[in-house]
């Protein structure tokens, strides 16, 4: 692993990390990366990572969620069929 | 895969832990990378509403990654309040909140997340919601 610094005007500083994964982790990552709206695989990468920590702030605040309203949770918006309007 | 809209109701559910289906939700929305909008105007309304004890709780909800909030500059503002035109001179009960919800929501065609669908549906019928359940 070595790692370097990075920094942009206006951004907070950055830091340059390389890490080893087995090939079709890689392919994977990329592959991901680029079917999401990141810029780069740094981008989802650090997406990924924002949202993980945020989840576990989250279950830390609130506790872990019902794992049945989870699911159908998940169910609803897989469906993404909203409700007719009222009559 | 479409996005979901947060109003004032549901914001406050979620800051204050009101359901357990409200939690699982944000849960499962972020998990599943589902673009979260909060239009201001009701964020507005969610702060007046949510005790100071849950304050922490609606901040960290703002700082969800998928979630942004929806400004209101003036154009946006002329549309919201045309679009709940009708409903205000016809007497029914309106408020700013909901207009600016109705009106993110059909704009960006996303489903609103809300326990009371009522005050959405006086300013446009036509607007898809999703009920929180009440559990």
């Amino acid at each position: 692993m070595t790692s370097g610094s990075d920094q942009s005007a206006g951004q907070p500083p950055r830091e340059r990390l390389t890490v080893s994964l087995s090939s079709d982790l890689v392919r994977g990552l990329k592959s991901a990366a680029a079917e999401s709206d990141a810029r780069s695989v740094s981008a989802y990468v650090e997406y990924l990572l924002r949202k993980e920590e945020w989840l576990r702030r989250w279950k830390l605040a609130v506790g872990e969620p019902d794992p049945d309203a989870l699911a159908q949770a998940r169910q609803a918006l897989l469906a993404d069929q909203p409700q007719p309007p009222a009559s | 895969m479409s996005g979901r809209i947060l109003d004032r109701t549901a914001l406050v559910d979620f800051a204050t832990s009101a359901s357990v289906y409200g939690g699982a939700f944000l849960v499962a929305a972020v998990e599943m990378d589902i673009d979260l909008v909060a239009p201001v105007v009701a964020l507005l309304d969610a702060w007046s509403a949510v005790p100071t004890p849950d304050r922490a709780l609606l901040e960290l909800l703002l700082e969800t990654p998928l979630l942004r909030v929806e400004p209101l500059h003036a154009g946006a503002a002329a549309e919201a309040g045309i679009r709940a035109h009708d409903a205000r001179t016809a007497g029914a009960t309106y408020d700013a909140g909901s207009a600016h919800t109705v009106d993110a929501a059909m704009r960006l065609g996303y489903v609103v997340v809300t326990s009371d669908p009522g005050p959405l549906r006086v300013i446009d019928p036509a607007v898809a919601v999703e009920e929180l359940p009440g559990f």
